[in-house]
């Protein structure tokens, strides 16, 4: 049983952690909160949904053609809620046009694909057998393949020139251009890596927990394990959900209808006791 | 001379204020202008005003962006309810305590929560309203789970007993106004010019000596107690609860409300809050793509008017006085000219 649950903290956590990892980038790139972030992991599983049964797409077709639609659809969505509003003054501005945009998509949705739960087949549809317990071969493959997209990021970012063209506009947007870095390609991309993580994070979530709207919800443990996890760092960012993802699923030991208020009175705690977060240096916000 | 005439027009502008609110007062509440349902939907825009009325201290003046909102509120209503029904305390008494008690909460978690920055603080209030929601559903013994508390008495201010929609409109315009003033005052206070200072920068109000911590905490307490007031005057209104207006959503609906109305100012909080509760009725022709509609436009009022409507007010109104003033100056300029012809270059001097 602790097997069991070890596994699926495990594979919550790496959900968790792609949308943590998206959220911070577009946190450090354009220092905006993306409120959309759980209606575009949603998204992310009715796209994979309609590719597998309306377009009959194979799996390979399905990963890609997802890939290529949510890079599409983040340059799409950078134009839309975010570059209109670069200028402003006030930050809040961006804020609360994502918290429209995540309206109007959860609406969008609706209106396409309407509001029953829709069901995607898993990837290998077969129940492994640890000892006593039972476990959906999804759970492995959300951990193996979320490590490896968390890898794949981590070498784009760190060892490629489009990653240090992105890194330098997050550092420092005005030098950066100085520089003759092209700021907006930068954006954009980080926009599309960004919304790549949650769209493939929910095509792997999907069959866990059927596609329906109450997908984006998922996104609010995810800001949990951001803050848990320490300031605006991508690893503690990745730890912090690891472990938002183990404390819920243990937690079911202790209650099992306080599940999601647990995990949120341990990040109080944890606040509390430790503002800056587990990982966390005393890094200040930028100025 | 000149001031004298200042004075006039501000003076027969509070008397046209007062008239305004006294037809208002008058005129609204009666049955052949309003209907029983909108009586309901108005006195539920007054209740969102005074919660977004907290907004406006905390986000307005102080710049800080929270969800807290929804969840403190859902507080404050369920102390009243709990306390009205179970222990049969006076309404007016609970209403109180529950000020008392969400006063206290709202401070601890303040002097917790801005530890954190700016969207780190952002973040933290979420979980906040996340766990006052899922213990607010779950915690069946006291709170009655997701079937809420029913059968919450009517609000009973000694003289005035709240019988009917209409005559809680009557007392709940006048808290509104109380509140209005109140937050109107606060702003021309040491606290609200410190909040705008931090709002603008803070490490120069750091400088400038101001308490940045201290101050937020005291902002987050203002906003806090506001929240639960409306809350309590929510359940006494609707007579029955349930976690479902208290969720992290609605929070992002009163974050709306100000930036629509415009975050600067009092009347535009009261703007907001009239129009997002009213325009959903309104609009029921619209049906499945109300909220698609709602939430593109969110965005185009972002990028059109991200001071909200009293932003765009206060801009036409400063056009309007450069034009004037211009013109104005215009007449000098031409007098000056005659003045020049006539008695050499000193005067330009």
């Amino acid at each position: 049983m602790y097997i069991q649950l070890l596994l699926t903290g495990i594979s919550m956590g790496m959900l968790y952690a792609l949308m943590a990892m998206g959220l911070i980038f577009i946190v450090k790139a354009v220092g905006v909160l993306n409120f959309a972030h759980g209606q575009l992991f949603m998204l992310g599983g009715y796209i994979a949904w309609m590719y597998t049964y309306q377009a009959g797409l194979p799996l390979i077709g399905v990963v890609i053609c997802t890939i290529i639609t949510f890079a599409l659809l983040g340059v799409l969505y950078m134009f839309t809620v975010y570059w209109p509003l670069r200028n402003s003054k006030w930050k809040v501005t961006v804020t609360i046009s994502t918290i429209g945009a995540s309206i109007a998509l959860k609406e969008l949705v609706r209106i396409i694909w309407g509001s029953i739960p829709l069901t995607l087949e898993p990837i290998y549809s077969d129940i492994l057998r640890v000892g006593t317990a039972y476990l959906n071969y999804q759970y492995l493959f959300i951990i193996g393949i979320g490590g490896i997209l968390i890898f794949g990021v981590y070498v784009l970012f760190e060892k490629t020139f489009i990653g240090k063209i992105m890194q330098a506009t997050a550092q420092d947007r005005y030098a950066a251009e100085l520089l003759g870095v092209p700021t907006i390609v930068a954006i954009s991309c980080t926009y599309m890596i960004s919304l790549c993580l949650s769209g493939l994070g929910g095509w792997l979530a999907a069959p866990l927990f059927l596609v329906s709207q109450s997908l984006g919800s998922m996104a609010q443990k995810a800001f949990a394990g951001i803050v848990l996890g320490g300031f605006g760092n991508v690893k503690g960012a990745i730890i912090g959900c690891l472990l938002i993802g183990l404390i819920e699923s243990f937690s079911v030991i202790i209650t099992d209808s306080y599940k999601d208020a647990v995990v949120f009175l341990v990040l109080i705690i944890v606040l509390v006791v430790k503002p800056t977060g587990i990982l966390g240096q005393n890094i200040y916000e930028k100025a | 001379m000149k001031n004298n005439k200042i004075e006039t027009i501000k003076l027969v502008g509070y008397i046209l204020k007062i008239f305004i609110f006294i037809m208002v007062f008058t005129v609204i509440p009666n049955k052949s202008v309003t209907n029983n349902y909108m009586m309901k939907v108005i006195n539920e825009g007054l209740v969102y005003f005074i919660a977004v009325l907290g907004l406006s201290v905390i986000l307005g003046m102080g710049g800080q962006v929270t969800f807290s909102t929804a969840g403190i509120m859902g507080f404050g209503a369920y102390i009243c309810a709990i306390l009205t029904t179970r222990y049969e305390i006076h309404t007016l008494t609970a209403l109180l305590i529950a000020l008392f008690i969400g006063g206290i909460l709202s401070y601890l978690i303040g002097l917790a929560l801005f530890r954190l920055k700016g969207t780190y603080f952002a973040f933290a209030s979420i979980g906040l309203t996340q766990l006052l929601s899922t213990v607010m559903s779950n915690w069946v013994e006291v709170t009655g789970g997701p079937d809420g508390i029913g059968k919450i008495p009517k609000l009973d201010i000694f003289v005035f007993r709240c019988t009917n929609y209409y005559e809680y409109f009557r007392v709940y315009s006048v808290i509104a106004l109380l509140c209005g003033f109140f937050v109107q005052r606060i702003r021309k206070t040491n606290l609200g010019r410190a909040l705008v200072s931090i709002r603008d920068d803070e490490l120069a109000a750091q400088c400038m000596g101001v308490n940045v911590y201290h101050t937020k905490v005291l902002s987050f307490l203002i906003s806090g107690v506001f929240a639960c007031l409306a809350g309590g005057l929510y359940a006494f209104h609707s007579g029955y609860i349930s976690p479902e207006p208290f969720s992290f959503d609605q929070s992002a609906i009163y974050l709306i409300m100000i930036m629509l109305g415009g975050v600067d100012s009092t009347f535009g909080a009261f703007i907001g809050a009239m129009l997002l509760t009213i325009l959903p009725e309104k609009m029921r022709f619209l049906a499945e793509y109300y909220k698609l509609i709602y939430g593109a436009g969110v965005i185009v009022l972002m990028v059109v008017m991200p001071m909200g409507i009293m932003g765009l007010y206060n801009n036409l109104q400063h056009r309007i006085h450069n034009i004037i003033k211009k013109r104005k100056q215009g007449e000098v300029e031409e007098l000056r000219g005659e003045v020049a012809d006539i008695g050499g270059d000193f005067i330009r001097s």
